[in-house]
């Protein structure tokens, strides 16, 4: 069991949303049983009004846990202080079997809390809340991750022994190695930088012809798209991003770009990434919705064009991000080849 | 974007219009984030500060023990390392502990080899315009509290006995710089040959060994083979050492923070109270804005700026206030209490140094909680029904 | 413009002190009428207003209010449709004392995404047409009663209704102001715009400009 300010302020944030969230719930579950939208009924009000609190809280519950995943890794870094053998968080993670878990489930509940509030989002433009039952079904999906996100961290950190030997991220991103990191690490980087810049005119096209003509299938495929970027993206910065970042070729973990070191650029390219692929979900789920039927159909044309330019903003904001450390490379070995 | 900024407008104005009732608020919150930032910043500037000791140190120290105690160490063991691939250094080191009958003080006595090590630094540590890097026989640099004890300055005399109970007279040429108090308080440092006499070390034999390795990631792994060749000798490891202060501070800090906790819950439960209080006054006028036509949603972004209104400023105010009282006056109180519950602990001064981890946690330590106090009182405020107050009820 | 087809509003259903506030009413207001709704305090004018006015929902029967049907709407669409066509004068003006003239004039527009230019020329214009200029920058508690009315109807006018709903408008004004009162709102009435006063001010209902009166009592409109 380790105690330090960065695990004790972690615990205060999620202990204060657990207990929100599960007010939520208990709105959601009433909301679920008895909502009636034909209802002139007093009690019919009053859930209408309640329904706003538990989206309330679920939009600063993304915020909270996007933070907390922040705060996550820098408990990890400080814990690498502590850890004997870990120099950088990706050691820290791997002192214990919870680590990576905790992690992916912390992601994961983000995403779903973002997938959340783009089914929200729709359903206070409709007169007639039509998602309304079906968006606080969804809420309860969120309740055992939240659950296993809390439980994970708390075995984490419980489970972390200072006399264990762990790791480093060299290890975990190293070419030779086994396992996931090391076969991601081990993808050729020149092959992966070009799938990488194939993507983006790709993508560009793909938003210009949706922004001109409404097409159902085009608005998934855009959204599935986006997933895949998401994919590549991630690989792309273990596989060449992060060397050039540190300018040393058999450096590829994604973590330790967010130091101080190398300016925080991992953040900016993180914080990028994120949006990019949080607004290119919003076509093809939206899509979706509209086999819901009611009103939607007029509601969600104009997010789905406004959150396609969102989107492309943001994958050039990426895409050039990570060309910066590639291009400042280049100028200054006066186009060397890092990994010749 | 003119929506929420028209009502951060107006949730200023409003700020405003209740002056007294905010600003006390305001007061109350920013002494909370100074007494949380106070411990994190001090808790940080110390970890650096013996983080920086333990960097002087070798990475792998030896000694010899017999009958569990320490006993001095013979320089012929360097031989029998030299073979070991990736040591690029072995220094004998001699130093111990003194105990000074009249001022009733231990102090440290290092040896110092003008020759072998610290050569420049010790040009940085001492008081500069003084006694340069060489130290001979017969001359002395002292620790801050060694002098002060002794009343000793440069160019004054000063003794101490030799374990044969002859008495030896030593030059004070240089001060330590008071910025390194935390390491050389009661030092007194001393030529080698002088050290061995005080000490009673002989020729041919040191306090202990220090190794330095090319490759500090080899640490552990030459710390193995050294335990291999020498059975029955004592290999401290520099990591160790840094990993023991880390844990203490952070522990020691840990526990100070989570009896804060408990203030921020109790601080909390008031902003809770103080939020879901609505005045009648403060009611009347939220129906009138929903009556003249704001959603629920826009008194919920007002309520969200009204929170930033009052926290921010406060984290900030709490944020400068302390740092004015860690490094600028140097912590009185929460000092003793971090490094040591003993008074006799070395003053020594606080290198400013804030960055941004810290300023997350602090961050999530205070904003987050009060935010998530206010979000229940802020939709109850929200709801209100224009209904009742256009009727009058 | 207004159609009101058997509207209930019962307060505390089910409860002891349950109140039928409005009882199956029914009536109708053509585009560019003024209307009056009279009756004694407590018959259930107020009530029926802000049921007109989309600020609270009935509790069986059906309202249609400027081309759409706001019964069953759920609270935050009655309240963008009031943004868009309804402003309202309240009874004790309901304004907020410790705000300037200019701000609580501005105050419907705020949640609305316009610049803060925009809304500034807005109210200054207004602000001219009710000969309240000079006033701007003043807090209401330092206006006369007469002033802090013409803000209320400034005020209810800032989002250029279709319609105005004006609740007891001359509960706290002389004759001479009454008077005055009543000539602003005709000037209203003809830019097109449909009125609804509740009142029991002979002054009020005598007026030449009104169209329509109808009677309350208990809840029921007995007579048109």
């Amino acid at each position: 069991m380790i105690l330090n300010p960065w695990v004790i302020s972690m615990y205060v944030g999620i202990l204060g949303m657990a207990l929100l969230y599960s007010y939520a719930l208990t709105i959601s579950a009433q909301i679920v049983r008895y909502w009636d939208i034909n209802s002139m009924e007093e009690g019919q009000l009053i859930l209408e009004r309640k329904s706003y609190l538990s989206s309330t809280i679920i939009q600063y519950g993304l915020g909270i846990e996007i933070v907390s995943i922040v705060l996550f890794y820098m408990t990890l870094e400080s814990m690498a202080e502590v850890i004997p053998g870990a120099m950088c968080a990706t050691g820290a993670l791997k002192a214990n079997m919870y680590g990576f878990p905790a992690l992916f489930l912390k992601m994961a509940v983000a995403f779903v809390c973002a997938v959340w509030i783009i089914i929200h989002h729709v359903d206070t433009k409709l007169e007639d809340f039509h998602l309304t039952r079906f968006k606080y079904r969804c809420l309860f999906v969120l309740a055992p991750l939240l659950l296993c996100d809390f439980a994970l961290q708390f075995l984490y950190f419980l489970n972390l022994d200072p006399n264990v030997i762990t790791s480093c991220c060299g290890v975990v991103f190293e070419i030779e190695g086994e396992g996931f990191g090391s076969s991601v690490a081990s993808l050729p980087p020149e092959t992966m930088m070009l799938t990488f810049f194939i993507s983006i005119p790709i993508l560009l096209s793909m938003g210009y012809f949706l922004s001109t003509k409404k097409s159902p299938i085009g608005y998934y495929l855009y959204s599935l798209f986006g997933l895949i970027l998401f994919v590549i993206s991630i690989l792309g910065i273990i596989s060449f991003v992060a060397p050039y970042i540190y300018e040393m070729p058999t450096l590829h973990c994604p973590l330790n770009i967010m130091r101080r070191e190398y300016h925080y650029i991992g953040y900016l390219l993180y914080a990028f990434l994120f949006i990019a692929s949080f607004f290119s979900l919003v076509p093809g789920l939206s899509e979706f919705l509209k086999r819901k039927g009611g009103q939607i159909q007029n509601v969600v044309d104009d997010m789905q064009r406004k959150s396609i330019k969102i989107s492309i903003v943001f994958w050039v904001l990426f895409f050039a991000t990570s060309l910066l450390p590639i291009v400042l490379f280049e100028i200054r070995s006066e186009g060397g080849n890092l990994f010749s | 974007m003119n929506r929420y900024l028209n009502l951060l407008d107006f949730t200023i104005h409003s700020f405003f219009r209740r002056k007294g009732k905010n600003i006390s608020f305001l007061l109350l919150f920013s002494y909370l984030v100074f007494l949380f930032t106070s411990v994190l910043l001090l808790t940080g500037a110390i970890k650096k500060e013996a983080q920086r000791g333990v960097n002087a140190l070798p990475d792998i120290i030896i000694q010899k023990l017999t009958a569990g105690r320490q006993v001095p160490i013979p320089v012929l063991y360097e031989k029998k390392l030299n073979d070991i691939f990736g040591i690029q250094r072995i220094e004998p080191r001699i130093w111990g502990y003194y105990f000074d009958s009249p001022t009733q003080a231990n102090y440290t006595i290092i040896g110092y080899d003008s020759h072998k090590t610290w050569d420049k630094e010790l040009g940085l540590i001492v008081n500069p315009g003084e006694k340069g890097a060489n130290l001979e026989k017969g001359e002395a640099i002292l620790g801050v509290g060694v002098a002060k004890a002794k009343h000793l300055k440069p160019g004054k005399q000063f003794g101490l006995h030799t374990p044969d109970f002859r008495s030896r007279s030593f030059d004070v040429v240089a001060l330590f710089k008071a910025a390194t108090n935390l390491h050389t308080y009661d030092v007194i440092l001393l030529s080698t040959k002088d050290t061995r006499a005080i000490l009673g070390v002989e020729e041919g034999f040191a306090t202990d060994l220090g190794v330095y390795v090319y490759n500090k990631n080899e640490t552990t792994t030459i710390a193995k083979k050294i335990t291999k060749l020498l059975p029955g000798i004592r290999v401290v490891v520099k990591n160790q050492l840094a990993r023991t202060y880390d844990t203490v501070y952070s522990w020691k800090s840990g526990i100070i923070l989570l009896a804060l906790v408990s203030c921020l819950l109790a601080f909390a439960m008031m902003v809770w109270d103080k939020a879901s209080g609505l005045s009648a006054e403060e009611k009347r006028e939220i129906g009138i804005l929903k009556a003249t036509g704001w959603d629920t949603s826009d008194i919920l972004i007002m309520k969200f700026w009204e929170g930033l209104a009052i926290s921010l400023p406060s984290f900030m105010l709490g944020l400068i206030t302390s740092y004015i009282y860690t490094f600028f006056l140097g912590a009185p109180l929460l000092k003793h209490l971090i490094i040591g519950w003993s008074v006799l602990y070395p003053p020594f001064n606080i290198t400013p140094s804030v960055d941004f981890n810290q300023l997350l946690v602090l961050f999530s330590l205070t904003v987050i909680p009060y935010i998530i106090s206010t979000i229940i009182p802020s939709w109850k405020a929200a709801v209100i029904d224009p209904d009742t107050v256009i009727r009058g009820v | 413009m207004i159609r009101v087809v058997k509207a209930s509003k019962t307060y505390n259903k089910g409860k002891p002190n349950q109140v039928d506030a409005v009882n199956e009413v029914t009536l109708h207001v053509a585009r560019g009428e003024m209307a009056v709704i009279h009756g004694a305090s407590g018959s259930g004018k107020t009530s029926l207003l802000t049921l007109i006015g989309c600020i609270s929902r009935p509790t069986s029967g059906e309202i249609h209010v400027a081309g759409k049907t706001i019964s069953r709407l759920p609270e935050k669409f009655m309240t963008m449709h009031r943004r868009e066509h309804i402003g309202i004068i309240f009874q004790q003006f309901n304004l907020i004392l410790d705000l300037s003239v200019e701000q609580n004039v501005g105050l419907p527009l705020f949640p609305l995404n316009m610049s803060k230019t925009l809304i500034s020329e807005r109210v200054d214009h207004l602000l001219a047409k009710m000969s309240l200029s000079k006033r701007r920058d003043f807090l209401v508690k330092q206006l006369s009663g007469g002033e802090q009315q013409r803000v209320a109807i400034a005020r209810a006018l800032i989002n250029n209704p279709e319609i105005l709903l004006a609740d007891e408008p001359t509960a706290h004004l002389d004759t001479a102001l009454t008077k005055e009162l009543m000539e602003t709102l005709a000037a209203i009435k003809k830019d097109a715009r449909t009125i609804v006063i509740a009142s029991h001010d002979p002054l009020v209902y005598n007026h030449p400009f009104v169209d329509r009166i109808f009677e309350m009592k208990d809840g029921k409109v007995v007579e048109e």
